[in-house]
């Protein structure tokens, strides 16, 4: 009896003296953007991924942590380690990330895989802190642009063309564009879309909550030439109460006037615009990185999209320009890290340009026609040339949308793109949404009341300074 | 010498035996205190805490004392905040602390299908608040495609800004937590009502007394308990006043129109990363919360005390 109470009790110290055998002890390595279950092409393509890995470095384990980003939950996932290895985020969070320390630096790792130097400057920089440390390698690049239904321009005979072959002309015989190319020229057609449509489509929408309206009028702003942070004997200053900001406010408000903006509604958020470009409005501000949204959530035929350089203002022309980015959990060791950036080469999105990532872009782009998705060129987060080269042919092979309609804005970009703001970008922008929400709807309000605003919104600005 | 042995000797065996008695009640109640330590003081007191030190994140880089409370009391967001507040506590004592009385003195009068009408009065607090606030969401929607605006056109009045004005938004959203909650309050009214001894009414109508007069010298003053034990929930409830404005309002409103104290603590912790800040104004939030009980506990004390049935 007392044998088998003995056995008994030992029967779980035995089992688990026997599991340790079997343990794995691999580094492991949880990648975020794996797809989602339902995602049965893309998930059958990170496999193949995470098996040539895997052959290739048995120290490594692959675990498919499918990571959506959400602002309100990052905080507890850092603070319990339980965020995958590596996750893409939004390009507007890495300030936020790094200031609360839920992502971790990876400078040495980054430079020690050569990575470093081919990454895009510009994009680098939107990544790393005060001090120059590296918090995240970018996926791609975006930047602001005007999406366009010319399906809907078209058949209020605003764009010559005939929509029912999806052909449309956007230049004019000697190869000018017949496109708004000012913010002028833009409210003129907003305004003759609303005339011509009865009021049943309007010519677009302007973001005005969430943080949203702040971030789209920056970048209008610096047309009209406002320097919207200044530095005053070394220190950085907001510098929102600017007669440059009042004008940028007015010409919203002489859209709203117009009526090239919807008048019976006011308040709209950077997800609206895919509801409203099917139908409702005739273009959009968008970045580049969200058009196949509307092929996928607004059912517009890909045929029937255009993508226009940001127009020019009074004192020049800019688009607000960034990279989607890659970071990885605070709790990360350099080993995990390492394999994660080597993943990417697996996934085709690092600088490195071998067989096995040659492969992994090829795969990337067969899956997206296998499921039908539209196909853009990407804005190139890698500065090597040969990378580059080689993703310019595959683009030229697989895209599959009208590079006619296109082709500005990503001949523009590297001219026209401008960075988010350096310092509390996220507080300006909701200080912002204030002045554009006023603005859209009261529309009349005078430079001399937009600007007694703008002062308070600026001496709130500046409290983060202090 | 022998007497205080046997007097130790007895009082051991006592203690003993309650030590055993209370060690089975300790270990019943271990659970739920555990459980309560973990999810309610442990937060609690960490909330109190950070309130008063400077935190990265969720971690506490070292003592500030009060300069959150004055970071936060400069913040016009907090000002607005503070007055939305009371003005969510104003509408719904106008609104959502009458309207459950009025279903509830309906149902009482109801002769026919009464189980048919209680159900259809309960029903809304049984669908989930997030689906009522999206579905409310909808039917105040500004544009052209909104359902009440289309109502309006068709009855040929101009369309409302609904969510969007802000002198209408926190009204509507009281409206919206009202369809919600007064069903379930209107029951406990109802069973209230029905506790009344029917002789008063009887008694009331032989003197001549009419409806009017009966409710307001019956009905009422017999249900004068139940009325200030919901009166001081719905106070307690609405300064707590979160996802309604939250989803309704795109996180309260480009202009802070309909922001609440509770929904500015989300957005300092969740979209600032400032866990110090939002722990100040849930801290202020509680002792406000404390100071209206602490009022309302004096006054049915002091009502008490001259007699009145309270």
């Amino acid at each position: 009896m007392n044998n088998k109470f003995a056995l008994f009790c030992t029967l779980p110290l035995l089992i688990s003296l026997a599991s340790c055998g079997e343990k794995d002890e691999r580094i492991r390595v949880a990648i975020g953007m794996w797809p989602e279950t339902q995602q049965t092409q893309d998930v059958a393509m990170f496999n193949i991924w995470k098996m040539r890995f895997e052959t290739d470095n048995p120290e490594y384990q692959i675990v498919a942590q499918p990571y959506q980003y959400d602002q309100t939950t990052v905080a507890a996932n850092a603070m319990s380690g339980t965020l995958p290895t590596i996750f893409q985020t939004y390009f507007t969070e890495p300030t936020m990330l790094i200031k609360n320390r839920y992502i971790r630096e990876v400078t040495d790792v980054v430079k020690e895989l050569d990575y470093y130097d081919d990454m895009e400057p510009s994009m680098r920089s939107t990544l790393e802190d005060s001090e120059g440390l590296l918090y995240g390698v970018p996926r791609d690049g975006y930047g602001f642009g005007v999406l366009m239904n010319l399906k809907t321009l078209n058949y209020y005979g605003l764009i010559e063309g005939d929509y029912t072959k999806h052909e449309y002309e956007l230049y004019d015989d000697q190869n000018n564009p017949l496109y708004p190319t000012t913010y002028q020229q833009l409210l003129e057609l907003g305004a003759a879309l609303t005339e011509v449509s009865g009021e049943s489509v309007n010519g677009t929408i302007f973001y005005s909550a969430n943080r949203q309206g702040g971030w789209l009028l920056s970048n209008l702003s610096w047309a009209f030439g406002a320097q919207l942070q200044v530095q005053q004997n070394g220190n950085w200053r907001g510098n929102l109460a600017s007669e440059e900001l009042v004008n940028t406010l007015l010409y919203l408000q002489e859209l709203k006037a117009s009526g090239a903006l919807p008048q019976d509604k006011n308040v709209f958020t950077y997800n609206d615009w895919y509801n409203y470009i099917g139908s409702r409005v005739g273009f959009v501000f968008a970045g580049n990185d969200v058009i196949q949204n509307a092929v996928t959530q607004a059912q517009i035929d890909r045929r029937d999209l255009a993508f226009i350089p940001m127009p020019e203002g009074p004192e020049g022309q800019y688009s607000l320009y960034g990279g989607t980015p890659f970071v990885f959990a605070r709790n990360a060791s350099d080993a995990q890290v390492r394999g994660a950036l080597k993943f990417l080469e697996y996934m085709g999105r690092s600088p490195k340009l071998t067989e096995v990532s040659k492969l992994a872009m090829v795969e990337g782009k067969e899956t997206s026609k296998t499921k039908n998705e539209p196909i853009l060129p990407s804005i190139r987060p890698w500065t090597n040339q040969l990378y580059n080269s080689y993703a310019d042919e595959l683009d030229e092979q697989y895209v599959n949308i009208n590079m006619e309609y296109f082709k500005d804005f990503y001949n523009t970009i590297d001219d026209i793109k401008h960075q988010e703001e350096p310092y509390f970008a996220q507080e300006m922008y909701d200080l912002l949404d204030q002045a554009v929400l006023d603005s859209l709807r009261n529309p009349y309000r005078s430079g001399e009341e937009i600007m007694n605003q703008l002062v308070t919104l600026n001496s709130q600005f500046n409290r983060y300074f202090n | 010498m022998n007497k205080p042995l046997v007097k130790t000797h007895d009082y051991i065996l006592k203690r003993n035996s309650q030590i055993k008695r209370n060690i089975s009640g300790w270990a019943v109640m271990s659970p739920g205190i555990m459980l309560f330590a973990f999810f309610v003081w442990i937060p609690l007191l960490s909330a109190l805490i950070m309130s008063f030190t400077k935190t990265v994140g969720f971690q506490i880089e070292g003592f500030v004392w009060l300069d959150n409370f004055k970071e936060i009391f400069a913040d016009l967001d907090f000002q607005r905040a503070f007055q939305n507040t009371f003005s969510y506590l104003a509408w719904s004592l106008l609104i959502g602390f009458v309207i459950p009385i009025v279903i509830g003195l309906l149902l009482s009068e109801t002769i026919h299908f009464k189980g048919l009408f209680r159900i259809g009065i309960y029903m809304p607090s049984a669908i989930a608040g997030l689906t009522i606030a999206i579905l409310f969401s909808f039917l105040f929607d500004p544009s052209s495609t909104g359902f009440l605006n289309n109502v309006l056109k068709w009855l040929g009045f101009a369309p409302l800004s609904w969510l969007e004005d802000p002198d209408l938004v926190i009204p509507l959203i009281v409206v919206t937590m009202t369809w919600r909650g007064a069903g379930a309050t209107a029951l406990i009214y109802l069973s209230a009502f029905q506790q009344i001894n029917t002789n008063y009414y009887e008694a009331a109508r032989i003197d001549g007394a009419n409806a009017w007069q009966r409710i307001t010298n019956i009905t009422l003053p017999s249900i004068i308990p139940t009325l200030s034990v919901l009166f001081v929930l719905q106070v307690i409830s609405v300064m707590q006043v979160f996802f309604e404005p939250f989803v309704m309002t795109n996180g309260g409103g480009a202009d802070r129109s309909s922001l609440s104290l509770l929904l500015l603590a989300y957005q300092y912790a969740f979209r600032d990363g400032r866990a110090d800040l939002s722990s100040a104004t849930t801290l202020i939030l509680f002792l406000i919360i404390l100071a209206l009980s602490l009022i309302y506990f004096t006054l049915v004390g002091a009502l008490k005390k001259r007699g009145y049935k309270v």
